[in-house]
């Protein structure tokens, strides 16, 4: 197969007639939506159309990343935004909302790999730098983003006119979601590179410890923002009930990963649909508020991996490699998601934060790096890794604008804008990170 | 009421309760190959609305995506499989029988249809699904079994395999008599015939074009999903099935394409979930225990019919071919079918509107065929490994 396919004529003119072939596509559907939505209308067709046209363009956006050294993530995610319903518009917003079932799905198979990759055999070698870095960042990326725009809020009025506590609340939840960032992104480039070594263990590490940590923070740091903004005590019991929820998830998902981890131990088959059966159960379980789905899908790839690490290497090898497929349409999907007229309304504040939380990512990953003993490669591009953020972050947004009166829809909106920027900035530099640190197995063409 | 997850969950548990199913019979030496996507079809009515009520509608509207996709991909598989160069080979009085023996099916069902006053539409759908035979319960039953004739073995395996081709081409016709665009007048049936084949070619040149160079599989099948994709939604836009416009398609690349059998193994590797899902979630929408009579007692008794004129269109040819014939009853080892005619049935019930009680009428009748051909099959063409009758 490989001597066949070497011996195929590249012909250089390729890259540009798929493009312009995607082109005849988005047309074609486009004006399919058009002559057929004017006799009748098919929500599923129409979904469908779009589906078709974010699959075939995030293919060829991945590819034209890929020479340009980029991850593909990064093409799929421009394709979504670009084709998006706030930009060209031929994937409509109807449609996105039609294909929200596929997202569960493609979250579920992301947390399992995330878990899967966290071997415990590794991460003991590990375990200060790990330990050490999560820490920083929890509580340094808080105090000095929260510090900054608080001083930044009330010196400016970007979100109204606000006294000093309702400033200081803004500013604390914003240095929360700071913390944050996206296991999707973070895992995807992962396994697209085929990277392994220090520095992607470390930052994967870090970044589902991270995702442990942010639920409990931001609920505290909510608490504590909606007593200052309105003078209410603050409820610590919300704080338990959180605590509950995270302990519940990572005890359901251990127990799904233990029956898999048996289910592959002794069978070895159906792998497929064992990853969509795990998926769809954590994600329907996550629509009771007592579980949180990303959670559950990591532990149990954290128990598969861990628990039979001989029986679930072939799993947990089809798992990434079938992964590809899904990644588009996931990512073209949350690329579509971005608007971009939300970060032209708040641009300056949004900035503000984006290279606020990016010094401080960058100076509070370095230091406690190279104080915990960290390799000299994870000291230099480590950061990098921490710098994306998608659902998790918007998803925390809608929580502010849900539960904080006053000012959470501006306040919210300023989170999107800069999520706009750290999730088409993120994949680039986490990228480069591992090609830098010579981790990334799957090299690129060399740039054109 | 339950989420669209949920219902997927228990989609594919029943996938992996099915498949096990599978290996368990084969380990008994029994294969019943439609007989298993006839089990989640099953499967999906116990679990639907009139069953357990795990599917609400508004998760099965939205589930409508995979149900548009998973018949233009059976089309598309189906495609792939037509290869001119081994059409080509054949001679032309087997290429003729090929088409004049499905038609005898056709030809019954339709006139039975007039006979009956089912609309037009629906007979020319029902003529199509009749039509459409397979060689695979014919080439299950044959594993370890020597055939008392082998030029009858022959030409049945020619005949089933072939009739997919008049099949889908009539049912091009029904799907674009029957959608609701051309039945509201807003779109002559001829040009949405015309778009349905345009759109085939266009999209099986666009694929051809888009996965020209790319080694890595997954890429390719994602790319085809890609394509696959925009054909079933342009197509369900005007109420018509994508699976005939993607049976093109797939001729197509299978035709043009540098390396042919990688693409039909890539098409094989989405085909079977897509299946399986879609079986369960049409069997889900089945609605009250309505059954159409007219329509069991048409495709019963009228594909027997079709299988008798069939099988003396058979017998007559292959005398006029000096070639021993001494099976009788061979008409009946055409009446198995298979994914495609399921595929087909569940196309007309999913685009034709007001046809309530069909989908159970042909099923019923299905199975009927199925167990009456496997018979035949069975203990009048083969003998047993031993060289016993079985």
């Amino acid at each position: 197969m490989v001597a066949e396919v070497a011996s195929l004529p590249v012909a250089r003119r390729e890259p540009t007639v798929r493009w312009f072939l995607f082109l005849v596509v988005a047309a074609i559907s486009w004006t399919a939506r058009a002559v057929g939505f004017s006799v009748q209308a098919d929500p599923a067709a129409s979904a469908l159309l779009s589906a078709s046209c974010l699959i075939i363009g995030g293919v060829l956006a991945g590819e034209l990343a890929a020479r340009w050294r980029l991850p593909r993530v990064t093409g799929y995610l421009v394709l979504g935004l670009i084709a998006g319903p706030y930009a060209m518009g031929v994937a409509t917003e109807a449609d996105t909302r039609f294909l929200h079932f596929f997202e569960d799905i493609a979250l579920g198979l992301i947390a399992l790999t995330a878990g899967g990759e966290f071997r415990l055999t590794r991460m003991r070698a590990r375990l200060k730098p790990l330990l050490a870095i999560t820490v920083t960042h929890t509580v340094g990326i808080l105090v000095v983003v929260a510090g900054v725009m608080a001083l930044v809020l009330m010196t400016g009025s970007f979100l109204g006119d606000l006294d000093w506590p309702q400033a200081a609340a803004a500013a604390a939840l914003l240095g929360v979601i700071a913390v944050a960032v996206s296991p999707a992104t973070t895992v995807a480039v992962i396994t697209e590179l085929e990277a392994k070594g220090e520095v992607t263990e470390t930052v994967l590490g870090v970044t589902i410890l991270k995702d442990l940590v942010i639920l409990l923070l931001f609920t505290f740091v909510a608490a504590l923002a909606l007593s200052w903004s309105l003078g209410a005590p603050v409820d610590l019991g919300v704080l338990v009930e959180v605590a509950l929820e995270i302990v519940v998830s990572l005890a359901i998902g251990g127990l799904l990963g233990f029956l898999a981890g048996a289910y592959i131990a002794k069978v070895d088959r159906h792998h497929p649909l064992l990853v969509v059966l795990l998926a769809m159960v954590s994600a329907e379980l996550g629509r009771g508020s007592a579980v949180e789905h990303l959670l559950v899908c990591m532990a149990a790839g954290f128990v598969i991996r861990n628990a039979w690490p001989r029986a679930s290497a072939n799993f947990l090898d089809a798992l990434e490699a079938s992964s590809a497929p899904i990644y588009v349409l996931f990512f073209a999907l949350v690329g579509a998601g971005l608007d971009l007229r939300i970060f032209l309304a708040v641009w300056l504040p949004a900035l503000i934060f984006v290279i606020v939380r990016l010094g401080a990512v960058f100076w509070l990953t370095k230091l406690p790096a190279s104080w915990a003993g960290a390799g000299p490669e994870m000291v230099r591009y480590g950061w990098m890794g921490f710098v994306a953020q998608a659902g998790l972050s918007l998803g925390l947004a809608a929580r502010i604008q849900r539960e904080i009166p006053d000012f959470g829809t501006a306040l919210a909106t300023v989170v999107i804008a800069a999520v706009v920027v750290n999730q088409l900035l993120g994949p680039v530099l986490w990228g480069r990170a591992l090609y830098a640190s010579g981790e990334a197995k799957n090299h690129p063409p060399s740039l054109p | 009421m339950l989420h669209g997850t949920f219902t997927f969950l228990v989609l594919v548990a029943f996938a992996v309760a099915g498949s096990e199913l599978r290996a368990a019979l084969g380990r008994r030496g029994l294969r019943a190959p439609a007989m298993e996507g006839l089990s989640f079809l099953l499967l999906g009515v116990v679990l639907g609305g009139e069953g357990l009520g795990l599917f609400p509608e508004d998760v099965l509207a939205a589930l409508r995506v995979v149900v548009l996709l998973g018949l233009a991909w059976i089309g598309f598989v189906f495609g792939l499989q037509i290869e001119w160069r081994v059409i080509r080979q054949l001679r032309p009085w087997h290429r003729l029988l090929g088409w004049i023996v499905p038609s005898s099916f056709g030809a019954v069902l339709l006139g039975g249809g007039w006979l009956l006053g089912i609309p037009g539409p629906l007979a020319l759908g029902l003529a199509a699904i009749g039509m459409a035979g397979s060689p695979a319960t014919l080439e299950a039953v044959a594993r370890g079994r020597r055939p008392v004739d082998r030029s009858v073995l022959r030409l049945l395996k020619l005949v089933t395999a072939y009739s997919g081709l008049p099949a889908v081409a009539v049912f091009a016709v029904a799907a674009a008599g029957a959608s609701p665009v051309v039945m509201g007048g807003a779109l002559p049936g001829w040009e949405l015939l015309l778009f349905m084949v345009g759109v085939g070619v266009l999209v099986g040149y666009l694929s051809l074009a888009l996965v020209r160079g790319l080694t890595d599989n997954v890429r390719i099948l994602t790319m085809l999903a890609g394509t696959m994709s925009g054909l079933a939604g342009a197509c369900a836009l005007l109420g018509a099935s994508g699976l005939p416009a993607a049976a093109l398609t797939g001729a197509v690349l299978i035709n043009r394409s540098t390396f042919p059998h990688r693409m039909l193994r890539v098409a094989h590797s989405l085909e079977r979930p897509l299946l399986v899902a879609l079986l369960v979630l049409v069997g889900a929408s089945w609605q009250g225990v309505a059954f159409s009579w007219p329509v069991f007692g048409l495709m019963a008794v009228g594909r027997l019919l079709g299988a008798a004129v069939g099988g003396t269109v058979l017998s007559f040819a292959a005398r006029r071919r000096a070639l021993a014939f001494e099976v009788e009853g061979v008409g009946l080892g055409l009446l198995p079918q298979g994914e495609l005619a399921l595929g087909l049935v569940v196309a007309l019930v999913s685009f034709v509107p007001g046809i309530e009680g069909v989908l159970e009428a042909v099923v019923a009748a299905l199975v009927l065929h199925q167990l009456l051909g496997q018979w035949w099959l069975r203990w009048r063409l083969f003998r047993s490994p031993a060289g016993s009758r079985p």
